[in-house]
């Protein structure tokens, strides 16, 4: 865990709304990164940091980025900061456990599903996955629709669902991922990782538990301190209360339920 | 030559006077890998009740201007569980730890009590009387338990014990007057101020127990003014919080009366915060050339 300054290398817009923050960062700190895991940014203005899942480590070229969507005044804010240091805690939270998904995606298939911004968690871990899956991503509509070209140059394989219709599959992503599961398309069992809203976790939760699929889930919550020090973003699993943003936001399906 | 931080408060020694505020740090054992705890002068842990509590519903945090409002109403793992987990790594840091502790009986606070005099560890009790998210008056504003509750607290204990009152009643220094004869060895001033916020575009308001605890910066001016009053009426030594951010506040504080003073807000925003308030503070008395901050407590009553 860090408290600094990072350089900002660039915030730019994608497409209405949504922004890619990406700031510098040194050896030190970046080699301590892993997909899954965010950081509390300290936006110019607000009294309290605000949590940001990690959507690109650039191990190379040191760079970390961060796609957001700007839904308040926090995330305005955040996108009219065209340069200089911004102040970052992290990184923090349990991420994707990288030697558990690859022993588990040696001898299964593997499939992402992703809803709406959710893309972004599972963005950071494509290229550490052992090999090629299925991408399940679903958006509100067209206009929420984000880049997934580092999916395609990887050779997943993508279904697209739109809830309007305006891309992709009209309806629900968690639908299509269920006739996926019913056909019997894949050949050995199955392995997934999701990430979007809490009731589409609820669900995949559901269905993974029935069909017997192990894998990993990122959840959201409403942080102050992003470090388990306030307890605002508890959770209850199986029974107990846990924080999102210290014994998650990653979490693997076989050892959770909630409510 | 380097300025002399350390305090001594209710009889236990602290290096320097930055503490956690209770419920801003854990139970004080959650960051040890990645944060030198061992710099601040004390901790005082999350409130421990009796048994386990699931605390409020979410949303149990909102912001504010210059703060913000929480009401995670006491969530906690139980003092069974806090003595059989995270005391173990607190009593190996060697700063003093406070345990914050609550109950709604005397009894339960006999029976917490009990426990942790036969812990190793454990340097005071903070009796937290002002929780404001609980949906029931707090115990500080029911003068006749309020009172049993402190004596017998300290007739069943070993430890130091302080109470943490809320700054919302008619006059604090009042209740200070009756904390102490009740025979409390310090007194930490003060808890969270009642608040509320709505949000403009659903019509809800932002908390789900709709009325929380206010903290940060915007009540500083508020709880300096509440110390400054009990200093001036009780010989027991204040813990004072409220809004503090960086160490022109903890001096501000001391000035007004308070020995120690416990930091939450700019915990949340960053624990390090809490390391640069102390690096502040001795650069501020090297300064201002005073050899002991102990030499400045309560000046701003003399000095008019």
């Amino acid at each position: 865990m860090f408290d600094k300054y990072y350089k900002i290398i660039s915030n730019t817009k994608l497409k209405t709304n949504y922004y890619n923050l990406t700031v510098f960062i040194d050896d030190k700190i970046i080699k301590n990164c892993i997909p899954g895991q965010f950081f509390m940014i300290k936006i110019p203005d607000f009294f309290l940091c605000r949590p940001f899942s990690i959507y690109n480590i650039d191990f190379k070229n040191n760079k970390i980025s961060f796609l957001y969507k700007v839904i308040g005044y926090g995330t305005k804010k955040l996108s009219e900061i065209k340069s200089g240091n911004i102040r970052m805690l992290g990184p923090l939270g349990i991420g994707y456990n990288l030697k558990i998904c690859n022993k588990l995606g040696v001898n299964n298939d593997i499939a992402i599903i992703a809803g709406g911004t959710g893309i972004v968690s599972v963005n950071s871990l494509l290229l550490n996955l052992i090999k090629p899956g299925e991408l399940f991503y679903g958006v509100q509509s067209e206009k929420d629709f984000l880049n997934i070209d580092k999916f395609k140059k990887n050779n997943w394989k993508i279904t697209i669902s739109s809830e309007d219709g305006s891309i992709g599959y009209k309806g629900n992503i968690i639908n299509l991922f269920i006739k996926r599961l019913e056909n019997k398309t894949y050949n050995k069992k199955l392995i997934i990782f999701a990430c979007g809203p809490k009731n589409m976790l609820k669900k995949i939760l559901y269905i993974a538990k029935k069909n017997n699929i192990d894998g990993f889930i990122s959840l959201e919550g409403k942080m102050a301190c992003g470090v388990g020090n306030c307890q605002s973003c508890a959770i209850k699993i199986n029974n107990e209360i846990k924080m999102v943003c210290k014994d998650g936001p990653v979490f693997r399906i076989k050892d959770i339920n909630f409510e | 030559m380097k300025p002399d931080l350390s305090m001594d408060f209710a009889g236990v020694h602290f290096k320097n006077p930055v503490l956690t505020a209770s419920g801003t740090f854990g139970y004080g054992d959650e960051l040890l890998d990645v944060f030198p705890v061992n710099k601040l002068g004390g901790i005082i842990t999350k409130t421990v009740t009796l048994n386990p509590c699931n605390g409020n519903e979410q949303p149990r945090i909102a912001e504010v201007t210059a703060g913000l409002l929480n009401s995670i109403g006491l969530q906690n793992i139980g003092i069974e569980n806090f003595i059989s987990q995270p005391m173990k790594k607190l009593k190996k840091i060697g700063i003093p730890i406070i345990v914050s502790i609550s109950g709604s009986t005397v009894e339960e606070y006999i029976k917490i009590i009990e426990i942790l005099n036969v812990q190793v560890g454990v340097s005071m009790i903070e009796l937290n009387l002002s929780c404001p998210n609980l949906n029931k008056i707090p115990i500080c504003n029911d003068i006749v338990l309020m009172k049993n509750i402190i004596i017998n607290a300290k007739k069943n204990s070993n430890l130091p014990i302080i109470v943490k009152l809320s700054p919302m009643v008619t006059d604090i220094s009042e209740i200070a007057v009756i904390v102490q004869n009740a025979g409390a060895d310090g007194i930490t001033i003060a808890n969270t101020y009642p608040a509320m916020a709505i949000n403009i575009r659903t019509f809800k308001p932002k908390l789900s127990t709709v009325k929380g605890g206010m903290s940060g910066p915007c009540i500083k001016p508020l709880s300096i003014r509440c110390v400054y009053d009990v200093y001036k009426v009780i010989n027991i030594p204040i813990l004072g919080c409220g809004g503090i951010m960086e160490g022109p506040d903890v001096v501000e504080f001391i000035l007004a009366g308070a020995k120690v003073v416990s930091i939450g807000s700019a915990c949340l925003i960053s624990p390090f915060n809490l390391i640069n308030i102390v690096k502040e503070l001795e650069n501020i008395l090297k300064k201002q050339n005073i050899k002991s901050l102990n030499s400045i407590v309560g000046k701003a009553h003399t000095i008019q």
